[in-house]
């Protein structure tokens, strides 16, 4: 078997991760600063996943910090099982679901104004800014499952492995899970955006 | 002639991995990638489709205003503080390792010294039984060893001594064959010529 064809596919991905298990060794033989090229590193990706759920940009900002607060205090038993980006995410999902849940009121009321907001800019935006609010509204419709593994893939550029680790599935689960997601949303969205 | 999606080698599994091969070709294995190309050629629209759809989802614009994100990387430096947690397990196992080996090392410590308190009732046999040696040297200056005895030389009767002094075994006999010790106090009466006398006795019994 050629696996020199993928090779350069696969490469950043075993240097990311190669990179931050470093990190994580370092910061665990006492080296305080290792932790803060951690949050560098991830304090994008772990605020965009929040935000998804929140919708609301200074709350998701304020469990990103709550995020790091817990991993900082977990990393010293960190073993590695899975890649440290996905172990942060796990954390953020959790973080943000548990928000919600400790917030439900108040989330229900900004998810309602906000989709007034979305609907009044739309008729002022150009036609890929309406093809942008169909996009995410047929993601809105996907069945939990489906809609974790395709955000996590498209919008956190996870690997199937990674995916799979976060939706507590197999990497072949994560595929067919993934493969049935787009189709639903080309059902959903049907000629709309070649239109 | 390309096979067909209801191709009956073609597991549903396989059909369901279209998108993956699209979107990741490097991570379905040899076999998975195998059988989804063997697809391709009948399923040519899908993957089109599915490749425009993966972009115009990649190209939507992120939600929300991103915070400053050096802002919030000292927020979170301040929240968390210095000093570097340690999870409990370590927490509890250095001091229980420490303890462990402090432990050890006092048995060992008690075990070695356990060996040589005991045999103080059995020191005199062992004693009597060794050869005599030179590492006690406060101890010889009052016992001795003595034809296979030790011997208290304060509690000894000045007779026995004699006794031992005269007692000199296999070499006094030979001595005893060559000269009477008893009767040397005679060579000191001798003039020149009665040594000249003994000197000749004594040449012609070493000639004997």
């Amino acid at each position: 078997m050629d696996v020199s064809v993928f090779g350069d596919l696969l490469r950043p991905v075993i240097a990311e991760g190669d990179l931050d298990r470093d990190l994580v060794a370092r910061f665990q033989a006492g080296e305080r600063i290792a932790f803060d090229q951690i949050v560098r590193r991830h304090q994008k990706g772990v605020w965009r996943i929040i935000r998804r759920y929140l919708r609301d940009d200074a709350d998701a900002a304020d469990v990103t910090q709550l995020v790091f607060v817990r991993a900082f205090k977990a990393l010293g038993g960190f073993r590695g099982a899975a890649s440290v980006r996905s172990w942060l995410y796990r954390i953020a999902i959790h973080a943000a679901l548990s928000w919600i849940r400790d917030h439900r009121r108040e989330v229900a009321t900004e998810l309602d104004d906000s989709a007034l907001v979305a609907q009044a800019v739309a008729p002022a935006e150009i036609d890929r800014g309406r093809d942008s609010l169909r996009l995410r509204a047929a993601v809105s419709e996907l069945p939990p499952k489906q809609r974790l593994v395709l955000e996590l893939r498209v919008f956190d550029d996870l690997s199937f492995k990674e995916v799979a680790e976060l939706a507590d599935c197999t990497e072949n689960t994560a595929k067919v899970n993934f493969h049935y997601a787009v189709k639903r949303l080309r059902e959903i969205l049907g000629g709309a955006l070649e239109a | 002639m390309a096979p067909s999606k209801h191709d009956p080698k073609l597991t549903d599994h396989d059909d369901a991995l279209l998108a993956a091969y699209v979107d990741g070709v490097g991570e379905l294995t040899p076999a998975e990638r195998r059988a989804v190309e063997a697809q391709l050629p009948a399923r040519g629209a899908e993957v089109d489709a599915t490749r425009d759809l993966l972009a115009a989802l990649r190209d939507l614009p992120g939600e929300g205003e991103e915070p400053r994100w050096t802002e919030l990387a000292a927020r979170i430096s301040a929240a968390v503080g210095d000093r570097v947690p340690r999870p409990w397990w370590r927490r509890v196992l250095v001091p229980a390792t420490a303890a462990l080996a402090l432990a050890a090392c006092a048995a060992v410590y008690i075990h070695g010294r356990g060996g040589d308190a005991p045999s103080v009732p059995e020191a005199a046999p062992t004693a009597m039984n060794a050869p005599p040696h030179v590492a006690d040297a406060a101890a010889l200056n009052d016992t001795v060893w003595l034809d296979g005895q030790a011997v208290e030389l304060g509690a000894l009767d000045p007779s026995a001594l004699a006794d031992l002094e005269g007692d000199h075994g296999d070499d006094d006999v030979i001595a005893g064959a060559l000269l009477p010790t008893p009767d040397l106090a005679w060579i000191d009466d001798l003039d020149a010529a009665g040594l000249a006398v003994a000197d000749r006795w004594l040449v012609d019994r070493k000639g004997t």
